[in-house]
């Protein structure tokens, strides 16, 4: 079974993957994220400074060619910082993205296919959950479950999963009329194999346009949680907290402090964004005849 | 032959607002085993909702209200799901209209065909793919490795709709449910999948029952053929039979409007449409398009009666009408 889930998603990525080489600015995105991904994972290898390690006598340098993007007050290198925080960005942003594309997309999956009385309840769930400022409820969520790296990827998590629902149910009402799900049920498959191997990989374009999106979202939930000081806690690199810590910095001159942190964060949110658009414009309406 | 399908008195109804669509109404109807029986009729005839009706697929809102049916012997009412389950495309199979969109396009056909085998007979995934590329080639498509490799969007209509019927006999059923196998072919490409449907019927001893509004492609296979009008089988007979002697007015319209080539004749449209299904008349339903129609047509339903051996009718006045064509 996972197999095959594999090998009919992969052929859907694979079409993807060529369409998205076709458009230069979506193509350009991803190549920053892959980038920024590369770097985080080899940060050790890529960084020129530890992230941490102090140095009393450049503190509060400006960009120069020995620290490209500045010192901060305890002389640490702020470049190596970024990339540093990188690791924790994309780690969170990605987890929580992907626990809310399971949870949401299979819980969609269920409701849209069986209908009913259960699917009117987490309707209403979700409208609810969707009429709360997405944010406010990830402030919530931290500031209960308490801020550690997982509760806040967990805490992002919940406040996607009413989007992936919803997106998955509507496509499940549609799939389920489909002819190929008559003939799948008039084959005596049971329901479980109908929704998890028929009708679910049919779900999966849209789905992975709205996770690329939501990824770029994630980010910036979370490095705003940081700002406000209810996600990652320094002294971890991350780049929600160092423009935090530079923003106090801006009336004394030190404007790199800010700027280049607040700058990963956009390109990265902005990379995301290009990419899922793009994918957007591949997938609708000329894919759907070719896959 | 005997008897492999029995449905009497089945009933079918769809709740909409307005009422129940009387969708299928008290319909009974033998299929023997190895026979291929026509199901014809015009558009919302209830032909394709007797089919979904004996795999116990209607969905709301549709209901079965009355009837039963009798396959093998055994009550498909019956059945629990989880038994009935094992009955649908194991024991009796079906072949949908529109092949195109009852393949599922994120499959490969091939995968499509060997899941079902492992599904129903157990096969191992590598048995599974042999006896897939067998089924393939028994329908006759060309290069079966490579087509079985292929997304439904890659084939051609004819193509899918053999791959549907290699599907629907994989599993060797006793009863195929064909429903408009050919609409939506071309001709020469429709003949073709008849004679298939017609051969591997005869190779494997399926019971084959064909829906169709086509006349023409019942008196290509059929052995029997039943004429259904807005939800009534309103006769049924062997095909040659039902051919030269129809006895109902609605079939004696059907068979004058086949168009032919060998004669000059104009041809004759059937006058009036099939009746609101909604709340309908208590009599014939075919009374206010028929030409014989009588008083007693308006308020009582016509039995089914023997008009000759094998043949069956439900009209009061086929007798009196009985020579004139």
């Amino acid at each position: 079974m996972s197999e095959s889930l594999f090998v009919s998603s992969s052929t859907a990525l694979t079409l993807m993957w060529q369409r998205l080489k076709q458009n230069p600015l979506s193509f350009a995105a991803l190549c920053v994220i892959v980038l920024i991904a590369t770097a985080a994972i080899f940060a050790p290898l890529v960084a020129p400074y530890a992230p941490d390690a102090t140095d009393a006598t450049a503190a509060l340098e400006s960009p120069s060619w020995r620290h490209p993007l500045g010192t901060d007050e305890y002389g640490r290198d702020q470049l190596s910082r970024i990339i540093f925080a990188a690791r924790v960005d994309l780690v969170v942003a990605f987890a929580a993205t992907l626990i809310a594309v399971t949870i949401g997309g299979l819980l969609g999956a269920i409701l849209g296919y069986s209908r009913g009385w259960a699917d009117m309840v987490a309707m209403r769930a979700v409208d609810a959950l969707m009429a709360f400022p997405a944010f406010v409820l990830a402030m919530g969520i931290t500031a209960g479950l308490g801020n550690s790296t997982t509760n806040v990827a967990i805490a992002i998590s919940i406040t996607q999963i009413p989007a992936y629902l919803r997106l998955t149910r509507g496509e499940m009402l549609r799939l389920r009329e489909m002819e190929y799900a008559d003939a799948a049920r008039t084959v005596g498959n049971p329901t479980w194999r109908i929704v998890l191997i028929h009708l679910l990989p049919n779900c999966l374009p849209p789905l992975i346009v709205q996770a690329t999106l939501a990824t770029g979202f994630a980010l910036l939930t979370m490095a705003s949680l940081s700002f406000i000081g209810l996600g990652i806690q320094p002294p971890q690199s991350e780049w929600g907290v160092m423009a935090a810590e530079g923003a106090s910095q801006i009336v004394t001159g030190e404007w790199w402090l800010f700027l280049f942190p607040g700058l990963a964060i956009m390109i990265s949110v902005l990379a995301f964004n290009l990419v899922g658009d793009g994918l957007r414009d591949l997938l609708d309406p000329r894919m759907r005849g070719v896959r | 032959m005997t008897e492999l399908l029995n449905i009497s008195d089945l009933t079918v109804h769809f709740q909409i607002n307005q009422g129940a669509i009387e969708a299928v109404d008290h319909i009974n109807l033998t299929i023997r085993r190895g026979e291929v029986l026509g199901l014809v009729g015009e558009s919302g005839s209830g032909k394709s909702v007797t089919s979904f009706a004996i795999l116990r697929l209607i969905r709301p809102p549709g209901r079965v209200v009355s009837g039963n049916v009798q396959f093998d012997g055994v009550d498909l009412g019956s059945l629990t799901e989880e038994e009935m389950r094992r009955i649908r495309g194991a024991k009796i199979a079906m072949v949908s209209q529109s092949p195109r969109t009852a393949l599922n396009p994120v499959l490969t056909v091939g995968k499509q065909i060997s899941r079902l085998l492992m599904l129903h007979a157990g096969l191992s995934a590598r048995e599974a793919e042999k006896r897939m590329l067998e089924m393939l080639r028994l329908v006759r498509i060309p290069a079966p490795e490579k087509r079985a490799n292929q997304y439904p969007h890659q084939l051609s209509g004819g193509m899918c709709q053999r791959v549907m019927i290699a599907m629907a006999l994989a599993t060797s059923p006793e009863l195929l449910l064909a429903d408009e196998p050919t609409t939506g072919l071309d001709v020469s490409i429709a003949a073709k999948i008849l004679d298939l449907l017609r051969e591997l019927s005869a190779r494997t001893g399926a019971a084959i029952m064909l829906v169709t509004h086509d006349l023409g492609v019942v008196a290509e296979i059929c052995d029997r053929v039943a004429v259904m009008h807005a939800g009534q089988v309103v006769e049924c007979a062997p095909m040659r039979e039902l051919f030269h002697n129809p006895a109902h007015p609605y079939t004696k319209a059907l068979v004058r409007s086949i168009p032919r080539v060998d004669r000059d004749v104009v041809l004759e449209p059937i006058p009036g449409s099939v009746p609101s299904l909604v709340n309908p008349p208590p009599g014939c339903r075919y009374a206010g398009r028929c030409e014989w129609v009588s008083d007693r047509c308006r308020v009582s339903r016509p039995p089914l009666v023997e008009a000759a051996p094998g043949h069956v009718v439900a009209c009061y006045g086929f007798e009196e009408h009985r020579d004139a064509n």
